[in-house]
């Protein structure tokens, strides 16, 4: 049974094609949440919300996007809600990032970028939403820029745009740390410590 | 950019093993709280209406008309021409004839225009033949 067939019968109010809904999108949503909030505890409770949403507005999908654009579309909406809520931007250091979720649900490719990835995780978080979205959707969650478009329901320029200024900022905010390590241990080096 | 590789790299989490559970518990928790609020929703609207019915049929059947015409009007503001107009209709009309004679408002001038000018009073109710 494919997805449009899946949210048909949701719309009918069947249990078990959304319960199927969940079971694929599950993980790809709080992952997603989970980069957007950097808070583990809240991304589960906001793809919660996010699901129980896709049951109960069901009727408004439009089968011209695909479903994966429409909840993801779910999913943002109320991560910038949240975002908005909190009044400030998430800015959850790795570490505090891995104490806050369960580790045995994390994995990483690859063990030898740890200290990249350290950084970008931090270059991300301290993005603003407007170009944290779009970067997540098309570097982590492999979107393409028409489905974030979609998405987002802006003009594919403005997307390009964001994606394009988000890497800037991130490149940027990835010099500044290297920067900064350079320059702590050029000290370290003067004071003989290495 | 070199550093964006590293995107697909970046660790990611995977949902608790009871999500699924979850969302279907907190599915069938919120249709009943719908179904709920649905009630008391129909319910509040049915004792609205109720009420309304009731004013209405009081104001129809229960006040005596006059009263509520009264009251209409002196709500609209239109307390003060209408009502002395229908208090007039009300009361038993006494049409006063008074009888003129125009004889005398004539002049005879010969080398004058004949012109007569006649000054009607015009009453619809009054039967009282004018006399010139």
């Amino acid at each position: 049974m494919d997805e449009q067939e899946l949210i048909e019968k949701v719309q009918e109010g069947n249990e078990i094609a959304f319960a199927r809904i969940v079971n694929i999108y599950q993980h790809k949503i709080v992952n997603f949440l989970w980069q957007l909030t950097g808070d583990y505890q809240k991304s589960v409770e906001l793809a919660q919300e996010t699901f129980m949403r896709v049951y109960f507005k069901a009727n408004k999908y439009k089968p011209i996007a695909p479903l994966s654009s429409w909840i993801y579309a779910i999913a943002s909406n109320l991560a910038k809600t949240e975002m908005k809520k909190a009044r400030r931007f998430p800015s959850v250091s790795f570490e505090n990032a891995e104490n806050n979720i369960n580790t045995k649900f994390t994995y990483t490719k690859n063990q030898k970028n740890l200290d990249l990835i350290k950084d970008l995780r931090e270059a991300i978080n301290s993005l603003h939403p407007r170009y944290k979205i779009p970067v997540i959707l098309k570097d982590i969650e492999g979107f393409s820029q028409d489905e974030i478009a979609q998405i987002l329901n802006k003009p594919i320029g403005t997307i390009k745009a964001r994606i394009s200024r988000g890497r800037n900022y991130l490149k940027k905010g990835l010099e500044e740390k290297s920067d900064k390590i350079n320059i702590f241990k050029n000290r370290e080096k003067a004071n003989g410590r290495i | 950019m070199e550093e964006f590789d590293f995107m697909e790299n970046i660790e990611r989490v995977k949902a608790p093993d009871d999500f699924e559970g979850r969302v279907l518990e907190d599915l069938s928790k919120r249709k009943v709280k719908n179904v709920r609020t649905r009630q008391i929703r129909l319910s509040f609207a049915g004792a609205f209406s109720a009420i309304a019915v009731i004013i209405v049929i009081t104001s129809l059947f229960i006040l005596p008309h006059g009263e509520t015409a009264k009251f209409s009007t002196l709500e609209k503001g239109l307390s003060s021409e209408s009502m002395i107009e229908k208090e007039r209709g009300k009361r038993p009309f006494i049409p006063i004839i008074e009888e003129v004679n125009y004889s005398g408002e004539i002049r005879n001038l010969s080398h004058e225009a004949q012109t007569i000018y006649i000054l009607e009073q015009v009453f619809e109710s009054t039967d009282a033949s004018i006399k010139y």
